[in-house]
């Protein structure tokens, strides 16, 4: 008796040990329907291509988001994503840059990885790009299948040039040599790969170059809206038309003064200039400075600085993080390249000028006819500057327009960015049936005032932040992530599919020594 | 760790919570066989935790001694449109009773000891899973060492009451998603052992020789924890000695209420073979506002961290019965419904709790003159329960819970062993 009911419970036991595990069924992924994710291509800049760390290296590539949205794809039955990646012995790219340190103060200390040298295939004048591309690099053609068509630097405004690939190795590596020597335009080349999704995020370059040069015009100009509009509806609508008639995700382009390049260096000054009790701080307004200014006053013996061209800046306008409201208060910026160079306001030094004027020579080596140094271009008679003045609060040695950006040139960067953004909006809103319009602006915005993912904080402060690499404007693999699910949330919402989300938290932020 | 009975509770107690929270009801073999009713009638020496008020009518001394096996599972599925699932692998657990009556026969008095383990919890999720950076594992223990005294006032009112001291640890392990280095995230480990005091007392009520009544009360016991060990793993070096801990380890403070309970019960005997019992319990877990970790050093640039908890009072509604076979053996069923004291946004990884029914069986066999063996098995249903980001959003939660659904199946069998003097 005793035995029998003993080898019943122990029986009951083992069954209910085995049925005990909960179980959640997770819904099958599906498209709706309502797109054919068969062949997805990417078409885009830098931050389509996984460019990050102010650079492009494999593990960058590889985590970027039309790969993470791909391999979401894939669960709900898309087909393969191929991505151009870097070989391994070519991993490094061009280099990128490094975290190994912070100063005494609490600066980030940055240095430059070397790149890989078995990613150049060769240096040509040919390949020549002042602003691009001034080494003249040609880097290696990736051969092979190739679905993400992100291409650092890119601007809508070369889309259609022919020969791009000469200027931009990152293009011409994607071509093959009769499209590489045809020169065959960026737009043709992708309305070929006849998608039956893309995701289109075009026109940051536009306006960023402009604004990360502090708008200073040799380095970076904000593309005309003709031209934009113009090209920018030319490639989707070529693309809408390829073969097989596709769906589409667009982008638009975030407030570029949202991103920790221009906000991580002017509230610490902001803060040290008002307790020394500046006023105002000086800049110095450069027009296209080394070809039209610099070198003919270099020959005629004439001063650089003009007084017209000084530019008084308030301290109180430099823009700080409003507490309550999460957004920026303020239009002046200052950019992170002038990081080194923020501890030197007040003092007698003008280094940052020292640093201008070598990357121009660099920039310009190929169209300057005489052999000139930076001393040349640093002796008082020539650049009128006098490095025992103050810097940035005498007339002497103002700080050099490439670093800041001011109330009037943040104002033309905010209104080009509108006004393509409501270009690009205008291009869903004609093919409302076809495209999705996925919010980059105001997804920014949001990492502004901070989000959390899977219980970790993140928000667009630099390297703290977890959402921008090292560079202050792309993003880090976790920014990838998130991203790749802003255009997920998008493309379920307008198409009725049920894409699976991405678990952000997996992906790492910035990597800290 | 160093006091021998805490390497006791080491070897034998990793509980998973198997009521709400991180209560563990499951204090009697025969009680858990009846939907563990019993604070409305005297049985034995585990009246010392039922209901210390019953203890005074128990008709013989005796020892027992009992344990039970946790099989606890936790699935999860984020939030849609996901495909992610996740599964809690906590170990078996296995809390104890042992509770032990002297008294003279016939005296009006009656000493017992009772040591249990009313609260604890086990959960371990895998190290990489989605909400790695809120918990990856989390062990509770708590136990209970409580002398009592009953006294027979008459033979209609018994009273009672127990000192409690209680020992417990807890050791709770996580990521640290924001920290990023070359050799992955960073992660912090909380370890320390911890003690509080207390008391339960009860009255028992035998109005008819069928029906008896019981209420009793188990007070708070706020477990604290004095310079529990703190380490903190893969911390960029640029960060020690200002935001972090220099080496990574420091020391910390936290107090963890456990709740008291008030309970009431009755028991009636139908006839000689059946009896049927129901039993109330209501627990005050509103005192476990927060969760609080106070640092010697500073830990992400603060010396304290702290999480809301908000629990809200819940009660507890049980149903059993015991129906005597032959005269050496008995067979029992019970059933009750577990509300849960975790409301919508706070469903925590370590408790991500919902309300609960629990269906229960068991036998008692008398296998000599003065030895009894009793066995239980309990199963426990949570009902899925489902928690979204607006949910987390309306109380401020996202730092601290993970949104998506969750779903919890307890198995516990158990048994014990009594001898009567």
């Amino acid at each position: 008796m005793k035995n029998r009911y003993l080898s019943i419970f122990l029986g009951l036991t083992a069954y209910a040990f085995a049925a005990c595990e909960p179980k959640i069924d997770a819904p099958i992924p599906s498209t709706g329907g309502g797109i054919n994710i068969s062949n997805y291509v990417a078409i885009g800049n830098s931050l389509s291509a996984g460019f990050a760390d102010a650079g492009l290296y494999l593990e960058g590539q590889q985590v970027a988001w039309p790969v993470i949205l791909a391999e979401q794809f894939k669960l709900a039955g898309g087909g393969d994503f191929y991505a151009p990646l870097f070989e391994p012995n070519q991993a490094k790219g061009l280099g990128y840059k490094k975290l190994i340190g912070f100063t005494a103060t609490g600066s980030p200390i940055i240095v430059d990885e070397p790149g890989s040298p078995d990613a150049i295939k060769e240096r040509t004048a040919l390949a020549y790009d002042p602003v691009g591309n001034p080494d003249s690099v040609v880097l290696q053609p990736f051969t092979g299948p190739n679905n993400n068509f992100g291409v650092p630097g890119i601007r809508v405004e070369n889309l259609y040039t022919v020969g791009y690939g000469f200027k931009n190795p990152y293009y011409g590596r994607l071509l093959n040599s009769t499209e590489y020597m045809t020169g065959k335009p960026y737009g043709s080349r992708v309305a070929e790969t006849n998608p039956t999704f893309f995701t289109c995020w075009l026109g940051n370059n536009d306006v960023l170059g402009f604004a990360t040069a502090g708008g200073y015009p040799d380095l970076g100009k904000i593309t005309p809206l003709g031209d934009f509009a113009t090209n920018y509806n030319r490639i989707i609508d070529e693309m809408l038309n390829s073969a097989n008639s596709p769906r589409g995700a667009l982008a638009n382009i975030p407030d570029v003064t949202s991103v920790p390049y221009f906000t991580s260096v002017g509230p610490a000054l902001k803060v040290g200039l008002a307790a020394a009790g500046a006023p105002a701080f000086l800049e110095y307004h450069l027009d296209s400075a080394l070809i039209n200014t610099i070198l003919p006053r270099l020959l005629g013996q004439l001063p650089l600085l003009d007084p017209v061209n000084l530019r008084p800046s308030p301290v109180s306008a430099i823009a700080t993080l409003n507490p309550v409201t999460k957004t920026w208060d303020g239009n002046v910026f200052f950019t992170l390249t002038f990081a080194p160079y923020a501890g030197d306001v007040g003092k007698p030094t003008a280094k940052a000028w020292r640093a201008l004027f070598s990357q121009l020579l660099k920039t310009y080596a190929s169209l300057i006819p005489i052999p000139i140094t930076v001393d040349d271009l640093m002796r008082q008679e020539v650049s009128g500057i006098d490095s025992t003045k103050p810097f940035g609060l005498d007339p002497a040695n103002p700080i050099p327009d490439v670093f800041v950006l001011n109330g009037a040139e943040t104002a033309q960067a905010r209104a080009a960015t509108v006004a393509y953004n409501e270009i690009i909006k205008s291009t869903v809103d004609r093919h409302a049936d076809k495209l999705v319009l996925i919010d980059a602006n105001g997804f920014l915005n949001k990492a502004n005032a901070g989000l959390i993912y899977d219980g970790i904080g993140t928000n667009a402060s630099f390297i703290s932040g977890g959402i921008f690499s090292l560079d202050g404007v792309h993003l880090t693999p976790r920014g990838n992530a998130a991203a790749a699910n802003e255009f997920i949330i998008g493309i379920n919402k307008k198409f009725g599919s049920t894409i699976p989300m991405v678990n952000v938290g997996r992906y790492r932020g910035v990597r800290l020594p | 760790m160093k006091k021998p009975l805490l390497v006791l509770a080491a070897a034998l107690s990793s509980f998973s919570a198997v009521a709400g929270g991180y209560q563990v009801a499951l204090q009697g073999q025969r009680q858990i066989g009846m939907g563990h009713c019993g604070t409305g009638f005297s049985y034995d020496a585990s009246s010392i935790f039922f209901n210390p008020g019953g203890l005074s009518f128990t008709k013989v001394n005796n020892v027992m001694f009992g344990a039970s096996f946790i099989r606890s599972r936790v699935a999860y599925l984020a939030p849609q449109p996901s495909v992610y699932t996740a599964s809690t692998e906590s170990p078996v657990g296995t809390p104890f009773m042992l509770y032990a009556s002297f008294g003279k026969k016939d005296s009006k008095l009656k000493y017992g000891l009772g040591v249990y383990t009313p609260y604890g919890s086990s959960v371990k999720w895998a190290d990489d899973w989605k909400g790695y950076s809120l918990l990856q594992s989390l062990s509770l223990q708590a136990i209970f060492i409580q002398p009592t005294v009953s006294y027979k006032i008459n033979n209609m009112i018994g009273i009672g009451a127990g000192f409690v001291y209680a020992l417990g640890s807890v050791d709770l392990r996580r990521g640290i998603g924001a920290l990023n280095t070359e050799n992955g995230y960073a992660s912090a480990q909380l370890k320390g052992s911890a003690s509080g005091l207390g008391f339960n007392a009860g009255v028992h009520i035998q109005p008819f020789e069928k029906l008896s009544i019981g209420a009793s009360y188990r007070s708070l016991v706020n477990m604290k924890v004095k310079g529990g060990d703190a380490t903190f793993s893969n911390i960029p070096g640029f960060l020690q000695g200002s935001t972090f801990p220099s080496g990574g380890t420091t020391t910390f403070d936290a107090t963890l209420p456990l709740p008291a309970v008030a309970s009431v019960g009755l028991a009636y005997k139908l006839n000689d073979k059946l009896l049927l019992a129901f039993d109330f319990n209501y627990s005050f877990w509103s005192a476990y506002k927060q969760l609080e970790f106070e640092y010697k050093d500073n830990v992400n640039n603060s010396n304290k961290s702290t999480s809301k908890r908000n629990y809200v009072d819940a009660p507890t509604v049980r149903l059993g019965a015991e129906y005597m076979a032959t005269n050496n053996l008995a067979l029992r069923g019970g059933v009750y419904y577990d509300k849960t004291p975790v409301e919508l946004g706070y469903m925590t990884p370590e408790t991500p709790d919902a309300d609960r029914i629990g269906i229960t069986a068991g036998i008692g066999y008398k296998i000599a003159d003065r030895v009894n063996i009793d066995a239980s098995f309990l199963f426990i249903e949570g009902r899925e329960r489902e928690q979204t980001e607006a949910d987390l959003a309306q109380v401020g939660t996202q730092a601290d819970v993970l949104p998506g659904t969750y779903k919890l199946r307890v198995i516990v069998p158990g048994i014990s062993l009594s001898f009567n003097f």
